[in-house]
């Protein structure tokens, strides 16, 4: 039931924002933050329903195909703690984006609920053609946020980030036209009179199509998949999008983009790459092993000599995300738990930094870090959060990131030689490089420009829609089971099982 | 045995944290901060809780292990029971074959550790309330010193390494955070990250060890300390573990974790962050810096000596590196003239004791050295607070003098623990000084004992230095300063007072040459005892004692008077008030230079080329790539797309390109 509900809610609310006044934009505000936590009361229960599937409706068929575009939702727990993630930052990007969104309120309120819909829908689709819609639709009010409400350069970051998400996208709709067209009358070779399988592009039957695939095939399929959500992600050498996006768009869409956005390019492989293809992942993980490695130290040097902070922070997401890439590919039930637990962790994080870095910069009207410091004196509430979720983000032991890293660490280590753990490991010395630095430059040290004529700190209200952000993340941190159990018992029978995988199998037996 | 008390433990200071940091908050806004007599409760009465509960804990344990003892002799059995109190809390995570669960073990061990990390620390935190009364920021400096305090309780106390682990790196955080507390000061910041940081290498290679270690052990073996030491006290698994594959695999996870203890107690390699953290307040030095947190190295050892008793070569490479560290550390306090660097230097060298000793297999005596130092060290530290808080904040011993008659019951202190640390006879530092020389002689070979006996020498030359340049020497303050020196306040003093005395008698709990005196070694047999009994052997040394004892005492003698001879007849104006030559300098940046040269600037050079020479090509490339797609767009545009945007045309009519390719393929298929 409210599979429908997670996506209609916030469509809904988009709709209800638009209606809401342009002229008072307080009204406007207060409006969507009562829908933004309508919707997060919709979609918490996701957490404790399981395993759901609702009942596939045909929405309409491809002409001259005949493959039917089917409106078929499925949640195990990753979706549902996607969803409930969005939901939870959503709250949070109204409240901190209140100052910049200024008069134009409504219009960010709407286009922030509808990213959330699409997002919504791309992870609780269980149709590849519906999974496809959503996933191309995000690009829509994430295109707009950095358009209407980004910085001096936000024509250019728009631009460059819909080249790129194109670019990664538009091979993966030819793989799904390819795939719409043989689904019909591949379905009908094999299994004579399979009428449910008919056509269909629902992930389930897709794996019985992409077995009876003839190899070559499958691996250009796989390949063009994979490079969608590579670009998503991003991966380095697919990067070059990410900075300007997150540091010339509005810091608001920073935090989305960051901290939903760039996790469905992971959730993309967990739940539909790795299943579908398992023999090409097992083949090709090697590579992405190493690419995701690589993206570890590429995201943490170009980090290291950042002098905008939104710019440090997306650098920093790169190499967080980077380890979750190399861990997936290791196929241990540990990599799957440590990344689905970094999918929240970094999503909680990273979105509370980049809102933070948000206000910062409205109140310094720069985002150069030598034009801060001393910020911990002048708006002591301020600094605390920010200190907090930047320790969050270096993974220290009692927040969920340090559950997430260790368990992502660990399964390189098991799988993997020990120069990649060792050089997948140094992330744990160069985060903390960067991000202290960060916080130095920010907080401590001596105010680099005029000291401000009156207090400024954060409001109540911008305080306490941080604060659940920064409990869940120490809850998790002692207590991530909640979160870990989802990867456990649904995605492992979509993932390849060490007994199909004879090259998985034997790599680890000659550990 | 079950005890459901342990977690209050280090709820108690967490507690404090909390309601002190909340205060801070509170009262950041107000005109004068927050109200200092509740921040003085919280502060020192959450420790003093865990003191206390420590206190019973340890009494109700001792009783309970002499009553284990007695009734196992009247049986005629020997003990090696190991008895603790346990509370296992919940799993933690688990995932795969992966499950650490999340407890507390209480053990004499632990008990030892708590007891002086609980006690030293409500004193310290007692001594804050004067040192920092005129400080604005007084109630977060308790709250962070509380929040210390927890941390090291979690490190001590957890059933497991990965408990540890949080203590560990928790009380990394907080050391940052205490180092950098004054943090308008860009140094003090700068001094703050360089302890985290390097600290981080260190638990990098802790964490790396942990995953070793548990490649031997195998996944169905609960990842706790009472499960590590059965797997090691195994005479199947230690065949298993003494060559081949598995010998390599235990020689790597010990190595690493011992990386893991040069980070934390500021050993060769990573010892540069130490020296630097005394830009914090001097109770930070004296708690965090010098008693409790840099001694979590040793503590680790002697925390898993099964393991490490299992793997000689790495114990050799702890006491070739402890000895080192101790020779190069106490050369380098000589030449110092910031009275808390000498003090840092010499904390360096002390913990190269006690790793030698560790590395000779002596965990017990380096661990008698922990507790013995955390006395002398820790007066040492709070004199020369009371010293620096006397005088205004002057740390420069060149600007000292002739204190002795103007700040008495703070010389009487220091006098206590300068008598402890060189060794005289009698001071605390004497009894745990005697054993390691002893051990290092019997089990450590010629060369390791002559590095240590000359390292003591020194000790004694640069302490009594030390003493010489701020109490006994002429003043050579300025009249300003001289004017307003002051004795400490009582909340300074009383702590002074308790660990001086401590620091003449803390060493009577295993005065080895005195019958009887030896609760400390009795108290930890069941723990380090099979181990150090593995690695020593069955058959019986017997040591020249007298001459040891000679060559001890004779040391500290002769270092004493090499340095009044040195610093005391006039000479001292010459030697002692020239800047550092540039010999020492360098001598004391050594291994500032090495991280330097080795990581930090080919790190900074590849982030650098990177950032300005790869990413701008990626760049360009994309941007060629933009114009190239412009150019097809303009020509699309010729041909009367001009109104389209240039993405959504371009995009869209791919889109029809392939789908009429698709419809094509489809009917050549049928």
């Amino acid at each position: 039931m409210n599979l429908h509900l997670a996506i209609a809610a916030p469509l809904l609310a988009a709709v209800l924002a638009v209606f809401s006044s342009g002229r008072d934009a307080s009204q406007a505000f207060r409006n969507a933050l009562l829908l933004a936590l309508g919707v997060l009361g919709i979609s918490a229960p996701l957490l404790g329903a399981g395993v759901v599937a609702n009942q596939p409706l045909t929405w309409f068929t491809l002409p001259a195909i005949g493959t039917p575009l089917r409106w078929a939702l499925a949640s195990d727990g990753v979706s549902a703690w996607i969803v409930v993630l969005a939901a939870l930052i959503v709250p949070a990007t109204l409240v901190l984006g209140r100052r910049m969104a200024g008069e134009r309120m409504r219009e960010f309120a709407a286009l922030v609920f509808l990213m959330q819909a699409f997002m919504a829908g791309a992870v609780l689709a269980s149709d590849l053609l519906l999974f496809y819609a959503f996933f191309e639709a995000m690009l829509l009010p994430a295109t707009l946020l950095i358009a209407l409400f980004g910085g001096r350069d936000r024509r250019r970051a728009a631009t460059l980030f819909v080249v790129f998400s194109l670019i990664g996208s538009v091979p993966m709709f030819v793989a799904i036209w390819w795939l719409a067209t043989l689904a019909p009358l591949q379905v009908f070779q094999m299994t004579q009179g399979a009428v449910q399988l008919q056509g269909s592009l629902a992930f389930a039957d897709l794996k019985i199509l992409l077995e009876h695939l003839d190899p070559v095939s499958r691996g250009w399929l796989f390949t063009a998949f994979a490079l969608a959500f590579l670009v998503k992600l991003p991966v380095a050498g697919l990067h070059v999008w990410q900075a300007d996006a997150y540091a010339e768009g509005p810091a608001a869409s920073s935090a989305l983009l960051t901290g939903v956005m760039a996790k469905i390019g992971l959730y993309g492989f967990l739940r539909i790459l790795i299943p579908l293809f398992p023999m090409e992942a097992a083949r090709f993980a090697p590579v992405f092993v190493v690419l995701g490695v690589v993206t570890i130290m590429v995201g943490a040097l170009l980090a290291l000599q950042q002098t905008e902070i939104r710019r440090l922070l997306a650098f920093s997401s790169l190499s967080h995300l980077g380890l979750g890439l190399a861990a997936l590919f290791t196929f241990r039930p540990e990599a799957q738990a440590g990344v689905v637990l970094l999918i929240v962790a970094h999503g909680l994080s990273a979105s509370a930094l980049f809102l933070l870095a948000g206000i910062a910069e409205r109140w310094t009207d720069s985002n150069h870090v030598d034009d801060f410091g001393a910020m911990a004196r002048q708006s002591p509430v301020f600094a605390v959060l920010f200190a907090m979720f930047a320790l969050a983000s270096v993974g220290l032991p009692g927040t969920a990131g340090f559950v997430a890293e260790f368990l992502m660490i660990l399964a390189l280590f098991k799988t993997q030689p020990l120069l990649l753990t060792v050089i997948a490991g140094t992330t744990v010395i160069l985060s903390a490089a960067y991000t202290l630095r960060l916080v130095q430059k920010l907080l401590y040290g001596k105010a680099a420009l005029a000291e401000p004529k009156e207090r400024r700190d954060l409001a109540l209200s911008e305080g306490l829609a941080l604060v659940p952000l920064l409990v869940l993340l120490v809850v998790l941190g002692f207590y991530p089971a909640p979160v870990l159990s989802a990867a456990r018992p649904d995605l492992l029978q979509r993932l390849p099982s060490t007994q199909t995988l004879p090259e998985v199998a034997s790599h680890a037996a000659g550990r | 045995m079950n005890s459901s008390l342990l977690w209050l433990l280090p709820a108690f200071p967490l507690a404090g944290f909390l309601l002190n940091g909340l205060l801070s908050l509170a009262g950041s806004r107000t005109a004068h901060g927050p109200n200092k007599g509740l921040v003085g409760v919280f502060g020192v009465l959450f420790p003093l809780l865990s003191f206390v509960l420590t206190a019973v804990l340890f009494l109700r344990l001792s009783q309970d292990v002499s009553a284990l003892r007695s009734a196992n002799a009247a049986l005629g059995l020997g003990s090696s029971e190991v008895l603790r109190f346990v509370q296992p809390l919940w799993n933690w995570f688990s995932a795969g074959e992966t499950s650490i669960g999340f407890g507390f073990a209480f053990d004499s061990l632990t008990g030892i550790m708590l007891l002086f990390i609980t006690g030293i620390g409500t004193l310290i935190h007692l001594y804050s309330l004067g040192y920092m009364a005129h400080d604005r920021g007084h109630a977060r400096f308790m709250a962070y010193l509380s929040l210390f305090l927890a941390n090291m309780i979690v490190l001590v106390l957890g059933d497991g390494p990965l408990v540890t682990f949080l203590g560990w790196e928790g009380v990394g955080l907080c050391s940052y955070l205490l180092i950098g507390f004054w943090h308008e000061d860009v140094d003090n910041g700068k001094a703050a990250n360089k302890a985290f940081l390097v600290n981080r290498v260190g638990d990098l290679g802790f964490l790396l060890g942990l995953f070793f270690l548990w490649q031997i052990l195998g996944p169905s073996t609960p990842f706790t300390y009472e499960a590590i030491g059965q797997w090691f006290r195994n005479p199947e698994n230690l065949a298993l573990v003494s060559s081949g594959n598995a010998a390599l695999l235990l020689s790597a996870a010990t190595l690493l974790l011992f990386v893991g203890c040069t980070g934390k107690s500021a050993q060769i390699p990573l010892l540069t962050w130490l020296p630097d953290a005394m830009a914090g307040p001097t109770p930070v030095s004296a708690l965090i810096h010098a008693a409790t947190m840099v001694t979590s190295g040793v503590f680790l050892l002697a925390r898993m000596p099964d393991v490490f008793a299992a793997a000689p070569g790495t114990l050799h490479v702890i006491a070739i590196v402890g000895a080192a560290t101790a020779f190069w550390a106490a050369i380098t306090g000589f030449v110092q003239t910031d009275i808390k660097k000498v003090l840092a230097y010499s904390t360096v060298s002390q913990l190269g004791f006690m790793f030698l000793a560790a590395g000779v297999g002596a965990f017990d005596v380096g661990l008698f050295h922990v507790f013995t130092h955390a006395f002398f060290k820790a007066v040492l530290f709070l004199g020369a607070g009371s010293v620096i808080h006397a005088l205004g904040g002057e740390q420069d011993m060149r600007r000292m003098g002739g204190l002795a008659k103007k700040l008495p019951l703070t010389f009487a202190a220091m006098f206590a623990g300068w008598f402890a640390i060189t060794g005289l006879p009698g001071g605390a530092g004497f009894w745990s000084k005697d054993l390691i020389l002893e051990k290092v002689w019997v089990h450590g070979g010629p060369v390791l004992y002559s590095v240590a006996l000359l390292t003591a020498v020194i000790t004694a030359v640069y302490m009594t230095r030390l003493m010489i340049l701020v109490f006994w020497s002429p003043s050579r303050m300025d009249h300003e300063v001289e004017h307003h020196v002051h004795e400490a306040p009582w909340s300074m003093a009383l702590p002074l007072v308790i660990l001086g005395i401590g620091s003449l008698v803390a060493g009577f709990a295993w005065a080895s040459l005195i019958p009887g005196l030896d609760c400390f070694a009795t108290t930890l047999a069941p723990i380090v005892g099979p181990a150090q009994i593995r690695l020593a052997g069955t058959e019986a040394h017997h040591p020249p004692l007298a001459l040891l004892l000679t060559l001890g005492i004779g040391a500290a003698v002769g270092g004493i008077v090499l340095s009044f001879a040195l610093f005391r007849s006039g000479a001292y104006k010459e030697r002692s008030t020239a800047p550092m030559s540039r010999g020492a300098r360098i001598w004391t940046l050594l291994f500032d230079h090495i991280h330097a040269g080795l990581a930090i600037w080919p790190v900074r050079i590849v982030s650098w080329v990177l950032d300005k020479v790869l990413n701008p090509l990626l760049l360009g490339l994309v941007r060629l790539v933009g114009y190239l797609v412009e150019v097809v767009g303009w020509l699309f545009r010729a041909l009367q797309f001009a109104r389209l945007r240039l993405n959504l045309g371009l995009s869209v009519t791919g889109m029809l390109l392939i789908f009429l390719c698709f419809l094509l393929v489809k009917d050549l298929l049928k």
